[in-house]
């Protein structure tokens, strides 16, 4: 199973790091200091009985077995790793150590091969115990043959003493370094935890905003790339919006043409059925009234050609000169667009009682062309 | 990422190292005892002679000094030859009425003085550099002052064996000749319980002065002078007859006289010469007790052995 969080996996992999390097290094040392204090053990081993050997010499060819006997229990007194010494020659057993009589087997597993050096024999017990056997030639093997079993156990608690230690001390710098690589990774992770928090705070209103992250230079690298990454959608997202009223102005203006055109459409199918001017204008007007948001509405209707001009609110028709209102047709002649006007430019022009009382005016020119 | 299998490797690596090193045990069951073990002896094809050699030489030395000799006689006589050593002479002539011994090499003193006592009977005796004599060294320190006995007055001396002719009888002789005892003449006097162990002692300055068997040493003054070399002599004494080889009272007679005729032509055996020559022995001839003699009258000046003493106080 994977570790979900980042912290997670650096912690479970520095701490394996440690713990396999840790016990594989004590296993290595205490493995090779075993080796090295075994060898020792031997070399130890063989000093004794040689020593040993030397000094057994003469009490055995004098046949002196009480000498001999005291030789080997004080040596065996001295020295508390020697578990067990026995002096053999011609197939007897001259003098032992061993509290219960010889161990039968015991004699027969190792055996001189030569008259001048000791022969090295490991034994183990039938209860685990382990021994260094040397069989030590006496005066050339003239005075028999000692035997000397060095138990290993002393030096095994040793080498196992040193193992335990460097497992605590493995534990220690576990500790340590988990402690520390918490801290480090904290540290380290901090600012990505920060740049997420940003992240997930930003919404398009906030994009103009700039993240305060300080780390080590990737961070801030990434940082730095984060806020030129807002910068440059906060740039993108301004020019949608500008877009957006552009085409939300336009689809206004266009929507507002096709009403137009519906309504000029609508008026001239309705006007072309109607039998006279009054009833014209009357349906004009209340087509009109349904597009603009206007409750009082003139229409006044004039051409260059007419010498008349109109005016009709939907009650009555009044038809004036168009040479005593020319200003104010010239005024309005031109216009391509609403515009508004106040009703002293209007002067000369009877206006009808629903627009009279206003001072404010706008006018929408619907020009026919043919 | 550390995985399973990384652990699983991880934990394989360390059994196995954990586990190298343990091999090559071999198992032995402690729990099958036995008090006493006694010599599991063949069947025995060949009888035994039992050969000791009283400590005129230190154990090792008798060991290294007549093994050859042992074993020429082993095969000459088609027996097996148990080689006997003790401690002190006294121990070796004890072993005699007790029939527990066949042969030996004894000392020119408890010769002279136990043959009746102990019932052995003289084979041979060695002739070295012409003569079956030899004679007691006094040595001291080769670098020392000592020009004589008399200079060695409330010193360090050492005799051999109580019972030995050149390392004891014959200096108690010259001390009694000055009308001194060892014990008001000498500070503090020791035994070595053998001649090379007094050479020893005195190379070494652990004495001031020692009696040697003078044929020892020769022997060792041409073999291994090591310690020789930081002696030297200073006076001689008379000659007496070389230490024989003598034979119990049990050993049968026609055996006894089969190792005689083998002792007493050895020389004219080439094997035979050769290991004589090695013990610097000329060759071996049947002893005189005029040879003798002079040991006695030793002991009639000094007064008489310690198995002397013993057995007229038991009478």
């Amino acid at each position: 199973m994977k570790p979900k969080s980042l912290k997670t996996a650096l912690l479970l992999t520095v701490a394996a790091v440690v713990v396999a390097s840790g016990l594989i290094i004590s296993q290595i040392v205490t493995h090779r200091y075993r080796v090295i204090l075994i060898q020792g053990a031997v070399a130890r081993a063989e000093n004794i009985a040689h020593s040993l050997s030397l000094a057994a010499t003469d009490p055995i060819l004098v046949n002196d077995r009480v000498a001999l006997q005291k030789l080997l229990t004080d040596q065996i007194t001295s020295t508390p790793d020697v578990a067990y010494l026995f002096v053999i020659r011609n197939q007897s057993v001259l003098s032992h150590t061993f509290e219960g009589g010889v161990p039968l087997q015991l004699i027969g597993a190792n055996d001189t091969v030569n008259a001048e050096s000791g022969h090295l024999e490991k034994l183990v017990s039938e209860n685990g115990e382990r021994f260094l056997d040397i069989a030590w030639p006496i005066f050339g093997g003239n005075a028999g043959v000692l035997r000397l079993g060095l138990s290993e156990t002393p030096y095994r608690a040793e080498a196992n003493r040193l193992w335990w230690q460097m497992n605590l001390i493995t534990l220690a710098v576990l500790l340590l370094a988990l402690l520390t690589s918490l801290w480090f990774i904290h540290r380290l992770t901090r600012p990505l935890v920060q740049l997420a928090a940003a992240a997930e705070k930003i919404d398009e209103v906030s994009l103009a905003t700039e993240i305060e992250i300080r780390g080590q230079s990737e961070v801030n690298k990434l940082a730095a790339s984060f806020n030129r990454m807002l910068a440059r959608l906060h740039g993108h997202t301004q020019k949608l919006k500008e877009s957006h009223g552009v085409l939300a102005a336009q689809h206004g203006e266009l929507d507002r043409a096709h009403q137009r055109v519906a309504t000029a459409l609508s008026i001239s199918r309705e006007v072309s059925a109607l039998p006279d001017l009054g009833s014209v204008s009357t349906c004009i007007i209340q087509a009109l009234g349904n597009v603009v948001e206007c409750r009082n509405l003139t229409l006044m209707v004039f051409s260059g050609a007419c010498p008349e001009v109109l005016l009709a609110d939907g009650k009555m028709l009044v038809a004036i000169a168009a040479t005593d209102v020319r200003p104010v047709l010239d005024k309005i002649a031109g216009l391509l667009s609403v515009a508004f006007f106040r009703k002293e430019d209007f002067q000369g022009v009877t206006l009808p009682p629903n627009i009279r009382k206003f001072n404010k005016m706008a006018v929408f020119p619907l020009q026919h062309n043919g | 990422m550390v995985t399973t299998k990384h652990l699983m490797f991880l934990l394989v690596l360390f059994v196995a190292v954990g586990c190298t090193g343990e091999a090559g045990y071999k198992p032995v069951d402690f729990s099958e005892r036995a008090t006493h073990y006694p010599p599991v002896r063949d069947q025995e094809k060949m009888p035994t002679l039992r050969v000791a050699v009283a400590a005129m030489t230190s154990p090792k030395e008798t060991v290294v000094f007549y093994r050859e000799l042992l074993d020429y006689l082993a095969r000459k006589t088609n027996h097996e030859i148990t080689l006997i050593q003790r401690r002190t002479y006294g121990e070796i002539n004890e072993l005699f009425p007790k029939g527990e011994i066949d042969l030996a090499f004894i000392c020119t003193g408890p010769y002279a003085a136990g043959r009746e006592v102990f019932g052995f009977e003289p084979l041979a005796t060695p002739v070295i550099r012409g003569e079956p004599r030899y004679r007691s060294y006094l040595i001291v320190h080769m670098d020392s002052g000592f020009k004589d006995l008399s200079d060695l007055k409330g010193r360090v001396f050492a005799f051999t064996d109580p019972d030995s002719n050149t390392g004891a009888l014959v200096p108690k002789d010259w001390l009694a000749a000055l009308g001194e005892t060892p014990g008001s003449f000498f500070s503090e006097l020791i035994y070595t319980h053998s001649h090379d162990n007094s050479i020893l002692a005195v190379a070494k300055g652990l004495v001031d002065g020692a009696a040697v068997d003078g044929h020892l040493w020769e022997y060792y003054n041409q073999k291994n002078p090591f310690f020789t070399s930081m002696t030297r002599v200073i006076k001689k004494s008379s000659p007496f007859g070389s230490p024989p080889l003598v034979a119990s009272a049990y050993l049968p007679t026609q055996l006894k006289n089969r190792i005689r005729e083998i002792a007493l032509n050895m020389h004219q055996d080439p094997e035979g010469r050769r290991i004589l020559a090695e013990l610097m022995i000329d060759r071996l001839v049947v002893p005189e007790e005029v040879w003798y003699a002079p040991v006695k009258e030793l002991y009639r000046r000094v007064g008489p052995p310690p198995v002397a003493k013993n057995e007229a106080q038991e009478s």
